[in-house]
């Protein structure tokens, strides 16, 4: 009786046993069955899964070729509707780990299923742990066995469709998501036995890598503010009565363009604020208290600033994703400079 | 200071002609603690219901959660009904196994969704209590203010209520709380580690921040609180209950105090808490993170602190301040924090603010990853949802963060936000 699941493996000339650097310019081919360690990986498969095919392709004619190299991989790939790639181990090696990589991530993309390599931390490779499962290796071959008994593990688990736990319990680099598990410790059992670590000296793993933020250079001054194009930017979530663009009032993805232009203040019966996290009432009263516009006007009129751009930008600036708000931001700046604004008072909550 | 606990377990609530504790069941006259809780004005009706683990019932609108409680002698909440005094020391008695949660129709509150079965079950410790809800309805004109107000007093009113049953009552446990600051471990190993606990909580506007001893903490500086105090209904929250921050329950029944009462004297001596809130200007989140790690150093001369949030967003510039400034004077640091993870859980910008010194961090959960709730048969704590347009019975994709106790601030579950 036939396996339930099929495997194809991708292994370099070498390892799939047709030589060394030699071979290193072969064009893709394949052959049914498991060759070299996909012996051993066959086994460690065990009855549940088969591997149907071996893949080959000489790592300089990829390196080279990357494109031509994967799609005909893929095409010979394909013709084993396959339930799973899996592809090296590769260790330390620098050429076929990064095909592995690449390889791995088009079957994801193309064919759309799981795919797996291994590879050592240093291997260039792992600049595709973004899409591809990675297992970590050892930088050596003597690494072999138990990078296969991992491979056949994860690989065994996706084809079943089982959940995974975390990149850490699985043995794969994280791929760059979080995602809520459940674990054996409370959060403050877990707080109190990393500070006790932290105090003794002792090694301790954080369960949140910070990211740096860009520090953002302050512009220049304004030489002239009498002739200056001056625009209103504002996070305290500024809109029309009613939200008629219903707006979010925590974790906006977008922002609102107001016009400005023919106003001499924001009169509070037209508009409001819809902030998530602060209490309007007092903006909602007075708008002036957020967006001093009748002040502005005045300074204008006095000529005091050059001109008010005709536009207000807008949004709630609470729990906006980091990457959406400098999105936003860079967009909105752009569009700015278009139009020959000088500086921007940006109003904050 | 000595606090003593005594529980009185409960697993089934019933009706009754006779408010008391029957072994396990508390018996409920529903009519006079009806009656008990419209004796304020500012409300027109306050509608009992029970709900039980298992049953198919969906609880909304929900502004807070408390367990029943008593002194046996003096205010148990010090300061929300009565004038405030020093609470933490002397004996209390609690209702284990239940709560009570409060509901009702205050402007500006969140959807929560407390499902007593299905995975919000497996989410919420919550939904493994026996549970009294208390619907409210304000008096007409009674403005947002006053109806938080309102409410938290009939919380109050609630727990003691039912707590009352408990006063000539025997224990089925008892748990002895105490210790003292200044005299470093209580005489016990002073070789042990010292460690404090620095308390942030929410505090952002009208119905929007805890009490401490009944008054509003938005003008709150740092200052040290016993770890009895908090535990014996100093802190409360002061209006609705936004369903990823921590209810009144998680302060009574807080994870880390609770945590470092159990190492104390074994693996540490518990040095001490501090309590602050998130205060408005930056500013300020330096001077607090200052002062308090001072107070860390030089007062509980701590070898490393805990620190927790008790908000997002504003609240990570605090964490950050707070974890520099100890560091700066040689206090270690583990903070723990939710994060809203970006799009499809990318682990970009989980929090608002980093610091590089920050390398100890407990990432309790990820708020905005979302779980698929089924259709309940029954609903309790009003009628319908705020912010989706739909039958509140109906299946529901929602947000962890819409699910209180799904993710504890302090610590209080096994929830961990993790890569992958």
């Amino acid at each position: 009786m036939a396996a339930p699941y099929r495997v194809v493996h991708y292994l370099n000339p070498f390892f799939f046993g047709l030589g060394g650097e030699e071979k290193a310019s072969i064009e893709p081919t394949a052959k049914a069955g498991p060759f070299g360690p996909g012996r051993p990986l066959q086994e460690a498969l065990g009855g549940e899964a088969e591997i149907v095919k071996t893949v080959t392709c000489g790592d300089n004619f990829f390196a080279e070729r990357a494109e031509e190299a994967s799609d005909r991989l893929l095409d010979l790939i394909e013709e084993s509707r396959p339930h799973l790639l899996l592809a090296g181990p590769a260790f330390d090696a620098g050429r076929y780990g990064l095909a592995c990589g690449h390889l791995c991530r088009k079957a994801g993309a193309t064919l759309n299923i799981p795919a797996i390599t291994a590879l050592a931390p240093g291997n260039p490779g792992i600049e595709h742990s973004k899409d591809v499962y990675i297992l970590s290796t050892s930088n050596s071959v003597r690494g072999m066995n138990p990078a296969l008994q991992d491979m056949a593990r994860l690989g065994l688990k996706l084809m079943r469709g089982e959940p995974l736990h975390s990149a850490r319990e699985e043995g794969y680099l994280p791929r760059g998501f979080r995602k809520n598990f459940r674990v054996e410790k409370r959060g403050a059992d877990r707080a109190l036995d990393m500070l006790l670590a932290k105090v003794r000296g002792r090694a301790f793993e954080t369960e949140l890598i910070l990211p740096k933020f860009d520090g953002v250079p302050p512009a220049p001054p304004v030489k002239d503010l009498e002739s200056a194009k001056i625009a209103l930017v504002t996070t305290e979530g500024l809109v029309p009565k009613g939200n008629p663009d219903r707006m979010d009032s925590t974790r906006a993805d977008r922002y609102a363009k107001y016009r400005i232009e023919d106003l001499d203040a924001l009169d509070a019966s037209a508009f409001e604020f819809h902030h998530g996290g602060f209490s309007t009432a007092d903006v909602n009263n007075d708008p002036h208290r957020a967006v001093p516009l009748d002040v502005l006007r005045e300074m204008e009129r006095e000529g005091r600033i050059g001109k008010l751009f005709g536009d207000i930008y807008s949004f709630a600036g609470c729990s906006t994703y980091y990457e959406t708000a400098a999105g936003m931001g860079r967009e909105i700046a752009r569009e700015l400079k278009g139009r020959g604004v000088n500086a921007v008072l940006i109003l904050s909550s | 200071m000595k606090l003593t606990l005594n529980s009185f377990p409960v697993d089934e609530i019933k009706d009754s002609r006779k408010t008391a504790l029957d072994g396990h069941r508390l018996l409920v006259n529903r009519q006079e603690m009806r009656d008990l809780l419209l004796e304020d004005e500012r409300l027109i009706s306050a509608e009992i219901d029970f709900a039980h683990p298992g049953e198919s019932c969906r609880i909304i609108n929900i502004l807070d959660i408390f367990d029943p409680r008593i002194k046996a002698e003096g205010e148990t909440f010090s300061g929300i009904l009565g004038p405030a005094k020093l609470a933490g020391s002397g004996t209390t008695n609690v209702l284990r196994g239940m709560s009570i949660v409060t509901c009702g129709p205050l402007d500006g509150a969140e959807d929560a969704f407390l499902d007593m079965t299905g995975p919000c079950a497996e989410l919420s410790p919550f939904a493994g209590l026996e549970t009294v809800v208390v619907r409210l309805t304000p008096a007409p004109g009674l403005d947002r203010g006053g109806f938080a107000r309102a409410a938290v007093e009939a919380g109050v009113k609630a727990s003691g209520y039912l707590g009352e049953t408990t006063r000539s009552g025997t224990p089925e446990g008892s748990e002895r709380f105490e210790q003292n600051s200044l005299s470093g471990s209580n005489g016990r190993d002073d070789s042990l580690p010292r460690i404090a606990y620095i308390y942030p909580i929410y505090s952002q506007g009208d119905a929007r921040d805890m009490l401490l001893y009944g008054r509003n903490t938005r003008d709150l500086i740092p200052t040290l609180i016993h770890p009895n105090e908090v535990m014996d209904g100093a802190v409360v929250w002061a209006g609705f209950c936004r369903p990823a921050k921590n209810v009144t329950y998680n302060h009574l029944n807080h994870g880390v105090i609770r945590t470092l009462y159990e190492a104390h004297g074994r693996s540490i001596s518990f040095a001490g808490v501090i309590v602050t809130n998130h205060p408005k200007l930056f500013s300020d989140k330096v001077l607090y993170a200052e002062m308090m790690a001072r107070f860390a150093a030089d007062i509980l001369a701590a070898d490393g602190v805990i620190v927790t949030k008790d908000s997002g967003g504003q609240a990570d510039p605090d964490l950050m301040q707070i974890c520099e400034k100890c560091e700066e004077r040689g206090v270690k640091t583990t903070l723990l924090t939710m994060e809203a993870a970006g799009d499809g859980g990318s682990s970009a910008g989980a929090l608002v603010d980093a610091s590089s010194r920050a390398d100890a961090i407990v990432a309790v959960g990820n708020t905005v990853e979302e779980v698929r709730l089924p259709r309940m048969e029954r609903i309790l704590g009003g009628d319908r949802l705020k912010d989706f347009e739909q039958d509140p019975r109906y299946p529901v994709e929602v947000c962890f963060n819409k699910v209180p106790g799904a993710i504890s601030l302090f610590g209080d579950n096994r929830l961990a936000a993790l890569e992958i």
